[in-house]
């Protein structure tokens, strides 16, 4: 028997069958957010409809950051570029004069914080910060800040939402005192707080983060990382873990897990990582993360508890850092570490193992990136997640 | 963890009833005899069953949008997975699945693999629809619009003044892309 009942229709409603031009909006963007970045600003082009219908907020299949690469470190000094997109491999030059001359503060959702100086006196100097996106060519200016030599600067969220923050701290080591200074997105001015109690953390900060809702300060200092909440004006010191209070020869810089909110502390020692901790904010607590222990120091004393990466990668340069979940086409990467600087574009880990640690062969990524030998500071950079 | 007893629950139920067969009727009007589990992992056929008491085993559901083409592929895929899960309940053995899935799709032509979105889509079977909208972002990967265009039978309807303006915007992006 046949049915050919009313309540069947209610379950053919949908496509009439036909060409894809006609295909549905939805099956449309399921196809769309499993292309990478590029291939869905070419995907856009197609025809008017799909530019329409296109979710602008879609996702995309890349799980590896892309780098870009620029000359001059602590100023910019080509508005040459170029991006270099991990999952096809493929290097694309870009160009724009608003680079020339800027200083790169940070590189998130898309997006880089820089500044320029404008005026210039003894040690302070009135600098202008702008939002650039290299992916869309975009420009947000923020208003001009007057501000010490010395100083650090981040974001809290992508500038499309007006929830973004900007931080600067900026330090007068001589008086003894620091100024921090925020920015929220639609403000016309900054606002800035001077604190006296600044007590040799150091004459300089190794770079700042951010994470839920509070923005972190790596001072050089071995005792204290700084923190400051800029809802409540709160500003409060944190101890590093034991292992940094000895002297010893170290670099530290806070890396964002801008996913899961984590606070990530990497320590490394010429070309090597040697340390890795997670900050537990609701704990107030370093858990050190076993994978990322260098072999030979012994710090058992040292009664901090032992984590692993928990399937991330670490994504470190210079000027930035990531911590991602291995997924997708990264899931081979898992709980390693990639650098841009110092030519580690992997750095692999021991796996388990109580009794130290080896390094085992790492997938290679980005081993591609250097091979013109070009040159150019290089700092990851994430495709941004709305248009 | 839940899903897993749901679905090994179905699964000993189903087996209780081996025989019993579903009767689905594509657009040209082939009856297609269904085994049961496979016949519910066509989730219009599913819910069609759940909601109307009336029916009985000898119901022909007719499923007027998908062709007999696209139904012989579905039911290929379908079938491969619930042997898959009948094999092994608890994880699916990820190789074997990854094996079937690539030479499953490299025998499908782009006509093909467009009739099997538009199918799954109307079946709604969320594994197959992710599996080949996956399949069609990896054939335009790295290709030119022009390409892409031809791919999906899409009629370019910018002018040209409004394509080049596109394409400025987005200049370095247009840079090496492969061979149509």
């Amino acid at each position: 028997m046949f049915l050919v009942d009313k309540s069947l229709h209610s379950y053919y409603h949908k496509n009439n069958m036909s060409d894809w031009s006609d295909l549905s909006i939805e099956i449309l963007n399921l196809i769309t957010e499993r292309l990478y970045y590029i291939d869905q600003i070419r995907f856009r082009m197609v025809c008017k409809s799909w530019r329409l219908n296109i979710y602008d907020d879609i996702k995309y299949a890349d799980k590896l950051p892309w780098i870009m690469g620029y000359s001059g470190k602590k100023k910019i000094h080509s508005s040459l570029f170029y991006l270099y997109e991990p999952s096809q491999k493929r290097r694309y030059l870009l160009k724009n004069k608003i680079l020339v001359g800027a200083e790169l503060r940070a590189s998130k959702f898309g997006w880089l914080l820089l500044s320029k100086k404008l005026t210039k006196s003894y040690t302070c100097s009135s600098s202008s910060f702008f939002f650039y996106s290299p992916f869309t060519g975009e420009i947000i200016q923020l208003p001009e800040l007057h501000m010490e030599d010395i100083n650090r600067a981040t974001f809290s969220t992508a500038p499309a939402s007006s929830n973004c923050v900007i931080f600067v701290i900026n330090l007068c080591y001589r008086a003894n005192k620091f100024c921090v200074s925020t920015f929220s997105l639609g403000d016309t001015t900054w606002s800035s707080h001077w604190f006296n109690d600044y007590h040799g953390h150091g004459p300089l900060i190794y770079n700042v983060a951010y994470a839920k809702g509070v923005f972190y300060c790596a001072f050089h200092a071995f005792d204290v990382m700084g923190a400051y909440n800029p809802a409540l004006r709160e500003w409060k010191l944190h101890p590093y873990p034991p292992v940094f209070k000895r002297p010893y020869q170290y670099h530290l810089s806070l890396i964002e897990s801008p996913d899961d909110g984590n606070l990530i502390l990497l320590s490394y020692n010429y070309n090597d990582p040697e340390w890795v901790f997670r900050f537990d904010q609701s704990q107030m607590k370093w858990f050190r993360i076993e994978n990322f222990m260098s072999g030979q120091s012994n710090a058992d004393h040292e009664q901090v508890e032992i984590e692993n990466l928990n399937n991330r990668i670490l994504f470190y340069s210079l000027d930035n850092g990531i911590s991602l979940p291995a997924e997708g086409e990264a899931s081979k990467l898992a709980n390693t570490i990639y650098s841009t600087s110092f030519r580690w574009y992997r750095w692999c880990t021991s796996r388990g193992g109580k009794g130290g640690t080896h390094q085992s062969p790492c997938p290679q990524i980005y081993d591609w990136v250097d091979e013109g030998a070009d040159r150019l500071w290089k700092v990851w950079i994430q495709p941004p997640q709305t248009r | 963890m839940s899903s897993s007893i749901a679905s090994s629950s179905s699964s000993s139920s189903s087996s209780s009833k081996k025989e019993k067969k579903i009767s689905l009727k594509t657009s040209d009007g082939e009856v297609f005899e269904v085994e049961e589990p496979v016949a519910m992992q066509l989730e219009i056929v599913r819910s069609f069953f759940a909601d109307n008491e009336d029916v009985t085993e000898q119901t022909v559901m007719p499923l007027p949008n998908v062709s007999t083409a696209a139904m012989h592929g579905i039911l290929e895929y379908c079938r491969a997975h619930e042997e898959f899960r009948r094999r092994m309940p608890e994880a699916a053995p990820e190789e074997e699945v990854r094996a079937f899935e690539a030479g499953y799709v490299d025998r499908k032509s782009n006509e093909e693999l467009k009739e099997m979105i538009l199918a799954a889509n109307y079946l709604n079977i969320s594994k197959l629809l992710d599996f080949l909208t996956g399949v069609a972002a990896k054939r335009i990967e790295n290709k030119s619009v022009e390409y892409v265009r031809a791919f999906f039978g899409v009629e370019n309807d910018f002018t040209p003044e409004e394509e080049a303006n596109l394409r400025r915007e987005y200049e370095w992006a247009f840079e090496g892309v492969d061979e149509d």
